[in-house]
């Protein structure tokens, strides 16, 4: 199906050389993290809000597409569920517009529960359907969804969309300014605390699906990707890894469409249509299509892209102003289809095959240790 | 009565012009095991340029025509020889397969920039003509899509049955290797299909933006798209199934949409997503499609 | 690792393909913890049998009972639960993984954890995981691969990859364990170490072996029972000396051996 993936070259250079450098580099990678907030403006942190947000998406997509050979189109579907189900859940009811009311933190992590279950109710088809298969039939529920999303007006506000109820802790705004807090003089603000709130739950997500991958559960799902027969014959259950890796990677769409929809804080129903899928496929497709870092460089890339292109128009040749035909949703979108094209044609592996590269680049100047000879 | 009838026919008419579109699909898969999510792209293409050389430089339909035809036949050759056929030499079906969709995003972005807010027509030759028989009332251009659909998918069945090509491409759907030992050259089978959905494309994107259709602008690509479940509905490997798969998104689509006072709980424009409902139902009784074959497993 | 090997009682096994018999009444016994061969020539339907014998394809009449429990019927996955390994023709690895990975997955079934189990890791999910790799590691070390687990599969020579493909079978703690030749495509030095693995097996973990070989003096040299199949027939069962003085036998098989070098790898369709 795909080349083969670099989840043995992870597990390899995580288990050996790698160790002794990836320490210092996360270390360093996260201190400058953790400290952007204190340097940068609005725009720079909201730009990065949403790449972690859609990242989370991504992560979940790529597990699905790129760990066990599956395609989906429908992620814009679950993370719809996960954004209208935490609106649902979390708004007080009204005249004309549906709402239950809760605390915001239950409608939360209820609303990713949620989008879960609709990946679950699909697993008669995803346990099913293979590859390219699902793929197709997973366009119904972009266009059922589509088509709920615009029907359901006291769901969604219809055309005009809907507020989305602020994350509150108490009296705590997790992405607001109540009460003041501040770091190292900076006060942490709406745009500070999505930075931080969307980064942490980032990298907790990625851990989790670092280890869920290299897990017997993670080998279950290459082997159905490599050979579903063979996996078959050891006793994996094939039908049943593809329909959990589809409800997985619907809980991380669940859980990105709500972080997205509390960065929004309104949303409309077009927002969520086929090409939203086809972005997150960009995303996985850049990043390597099997790389965690990869997916979630590719989500940074795909979700930044367009918002620098809006900021940055005037300064490119052509691009300036709204009455050319060659806007930045333009360029965004012939670049996210041309950059899927090129780096399946040329490098499959996408950023992945550039870190490795570099990596190796970077280590071949360093003598060779001694485990690291291959045994003949 | 009437209204039944009427619906049928123009149901009947949508659905043989989805079955050309399909057929395009199902014709690259069996030759190449590619699902071409871009065929959506090469309607709008094709159809873009017959409707631009006739409203954009005044050219007469029927030189328009063959030109958006060809148009989107060399394109979609081009596409196969200078990309999908690399994917094929590694056997990387569901990477190219993948790489369709980027291609389809591109050619649609711009043709969609090039249409922008226009609605163009294409000057074909029916106009807004209406046909009265047996108390209804059919436009003349669905009539035409009607005849001319039905004439392209039996002299299409004809060839795939008698042809060279046909006998070529029906021994590298079943297994290219050997197909390939007896002297079939893989590449002019999947280029050759290619072309043929390309221009089948254009053929559907005609009638797709003809009367009662006020012409082409960039929601064509949304119905385009819906040949995609006939496909699957049918069954990817079949063009019969592509057939049947076509009448049967087609037919449901003016059915729900002529019914829709009956099926108010499913909300306003339920039609557009009445196929993929249907796509849904039938993968799950027969997860290979109404014709399909499931694939035989080799160890 | 003493569990004994399964009796494996396969009976009137019949499998069709759209008009064509492939296996015709398929009747023979192979005794526990011994060394059993399947010979016959191409398109006899060795393959299918064993397409059989792991639950991939679905007999039209017949039944296959590994020490009394039925096994048509049973998905794939199913089989192995009854004590039945495979180790495939062409040693598929799994290639995006390394060579530990494949054996850890001969584990698979025996193993504990689902996605909680891993992506928190809870105790039991990490307890399974250490056990698994110290099975794994025992299992290398017994086939002589243990120094190749850090590797890609898909880096493995061919001769190393149909061992780590057994050790991958072994894996799966099988009382029965089906080898489609295990010496397909190997030189004569390994064809000996193949051999002498195979008797390993029978011999310390008295497994009952299921073969099917092309190579004639490997099969006679450790078979204790041999069933010739031709069309889809069986020709004879019986202990190798018996089976090389069977006219039918040499008509059938010997007769026809010229043609025979590639095996079949698919059915008849």
């Amino acid at each position: 199906m795909f080349k083969p993936a670099n989840t043995s070259e992870e597990t390899r250079r995580g288990a050996r050389a790698g160790v002794r450098w990836r320490t210092p580099v996360a270390v360093v990678a996260g201190v400058v993290l953790l400290a952007i907030p204190l340097y940068a403006d609005r725009f720079w942190l909201n730009l990065g809000s949403f790449a972690f947000a859609a990242a989370i998406g991504a992560v979940g997509l790529m597990i699905l597409v790129g760990r066990v050979g599956q395609l989906s189109l429908a992620h814009s579907f679950f993370l719809a569920v996960g954004a209208y189900g935490y609106i649902w859940l979390g708004s007080p009811a009204k005249e004309g517009s549906w709402g239950l009311g809760l605390p915001s933190l239950p409608a939360a992590v209820i609303a990713v529960a949620l989008a879960g279950l609709a990946g679950l109710a699909f697993s008669p088809l995803a346990g099913r359907l293979k590859g390219i298969y699902l793929g197709v039939a997973s366009l119904a529920l972009v266009f059922i969804g589509q088509h709920v999303l615009f029907t359901a007006e006291p769901l969604t506000g219809g055309y005009n969309g809907r507020n989305v109820p602020e994350l509150t802790v108490g009296s705590f705004q997790v992405l607001g300014a109540e009460p003041e807090l501040s770091l190292l003089g900076v006060p942490l603000r709406q745009a500070e605390r999505g930075w931080y709130v969307t980064l942490i739950i980032l990298v907790l997500t990625t851990v989790f699906a670092v280890l869920v991958l290299r897990s017997r559960v993670g080998r279950a799902f290459a082997a159905v990707r490599d050979g579903e027969v063979h996996a078959a014959a050891l006793g994996v259950r094939v039908a049943w890894y593809r329909s959990v890796a589809f409800t997985l990677s619907s809980v991380y769409a669940g859980l990105a469409g709500v972080l997205l929809a509390l960065l929004f804080q309104r949303v409309v129903p077009e927002y969520w249509d086929l090409f939203l899928s086809l972005e997150y496929l960009a995303m996985v497709v850049i990043g390597g299509q099997a790389s965690v870092a990869g997916a979630i460089a590719g989500a940074a890339f795909v979700s930044s892209l367009p918002l620098l292109l809006q900021r940055y128009s005037d300064a490119i040749p052509g691009m300036g102003g709204a009455v050319s035909d060659f806007g930045p949703a333009y360029v965004a979108q012939i670049m996210y289809g041309g950059l899927i094209v090129v780096i399946l044609f040329y490098e499959p592996r996408g950023l992945a095959a550039l870190a490795t590269r570099a990596r190796k680049a970077l280590t071949s100047r360093r003598p060779v240790p001694a485990d690291h000879a291959a045994p003949s | 009565m009437a209204q039944l009838l009427s619906m049928l026919v123009e149901g009947a008419s949508l659905g043989a012009v989805y079955a050309l579109v399909a057929l395009g699909i199902v014709v690259v898969y069996k030759s190449s095991s590619v699902v071409n999510f871009a065929q959506p792209s090469l309607l709008m293409f094709g159809t873009y340029v017959l409707a631009s050389a006739y409203t954009l430089h005044g050219l007469s339909f029927w030189v328009a025509l063959p030109l958006g035809v060809a148009a989107a036949a060399v394109l979609a050759v081009l596409i196969d020889r200078l990309l999908v056929s690399r994917f094929r030499k590694t056997h990387a079906v569901v990477a190219a397969s993948i790489m369709t969709i980027g291609l389809d995003v591109v050619l649609l972005t711009e043709t969609d920039r090039r249409i922008g807010s226009q609605i163009l027509t294409t000057g074909d030759p029916w106009g807004n003509a209406v046909v009265r028989f047996l108390g209804i009332g059919v436009a003349e251009a669905r009539i035409a899509a009607l005849v001319v659909g039905a004439l392209l998918l039996v002299l299409f069945q004809l060839w795939l049955h008698r042809s060279d090509f046909g006998v070529a491409m029906r021994a590298t759907a079943e297994d290219p290797e050997t197909a390939s030992l007896m002297g079939i050259r893989l590449g002019r089978v999947s280029a050759t299909a290619w072309a043929v959905a390309g221009a089948l494309a254009v053929c559907a994107g005609l009638f797709i933006v003809a009367y009662p259709s006020p012409g082409l602008d960039t929601s064509v690509e949304a119905v385009a798209l819906r040949a995609l479940p006939a496909a699957i509905i049918g069954g990817l490997d079949s063009t019969t199934g592509a057939i049947a798969g076509g009448l049967l998104v087609g037919l449901s689509e003016v059915l729900v949409r002529g019914y829709g006072e009956y099926l108010t709980f499913l909300g306003q424009g339920f039609e557009e997503a009445a196929p993929y409902v249907l796509m849904l139902v039938v993968l799950l009784i027969r997860p290979a499609g109404l014709f399909g074959i499931r694939e035989a497993v080799r160890v | 690792m003493t569990a004994p090997g399964a009796r494996l009682q396969v009976s009137d096994v019949t499998v069709r393909f759209a008009g064509v018999t492939a296996l015709d009444g398929v009747t023979f016994t192979a005794e526990p913890g011994t060394i059993h061969a399947v010979i016959g020539p191409n398109g006899a339907g060795k393959s299918s049998l064993f397409n059989v014998l792991s639950g991939i394809y679905k007999p039209a009449r017949g039944s296959v009972l590994v020490d009394g429990g039925e096994l048509v019927g049973l998905a794939p996955h199913r089989v192995t639960g009854l004590g039945v390994g495979r180790a495939f023709q062409n040693a598929s690895m799994f290639a995006g993984l390394t060579v530990e990975e494949n054996l850890l997955l001969g584990r698979h079934r025996l193993g504990r954890g689902g996605v909680f189990g891993a992506g928190l890791r809870l105790p039991h999910a990490r307890r399974s995981e250490r056990e698994a790799r110290a099975k794994v590691r025992e299992v290398a070390e017994f086939l002589g691969v243990d120094h190749l687990l850090a590797l890609p599969a898909a880096e493995l020579p061919y001769g190393e990859a149909k061992r780590v493909d057994i050790a991958r079978a072994l894996a799966t703690e099988p009382r029965l364990l089906l080898l489609d030749e295990p010496a397909a495509g190997m030189h004569t030095h390994e064809k000996i170490a193949v051999r002498d693995t195979i008797r390993r097996i029978a011999a310390e973990q008295r497994i009952t072996v299921l073969l099917v070989e092309h190579d004639m003096g490997l099969v006679m040299g450790i078979s204790e029972q041999v069933t010739v199949l031709d069309f889809g027939q069986v020709v004879l069962t019986g202990p190798p000396d018996q089976v090389t003085a069977h006219e039918a036998v040499i008509a059938a098989y010997l007769g026809r051996a010229a043609e025979k070098e590639r095996s079949e790898s698919e059915p008849p369709s």
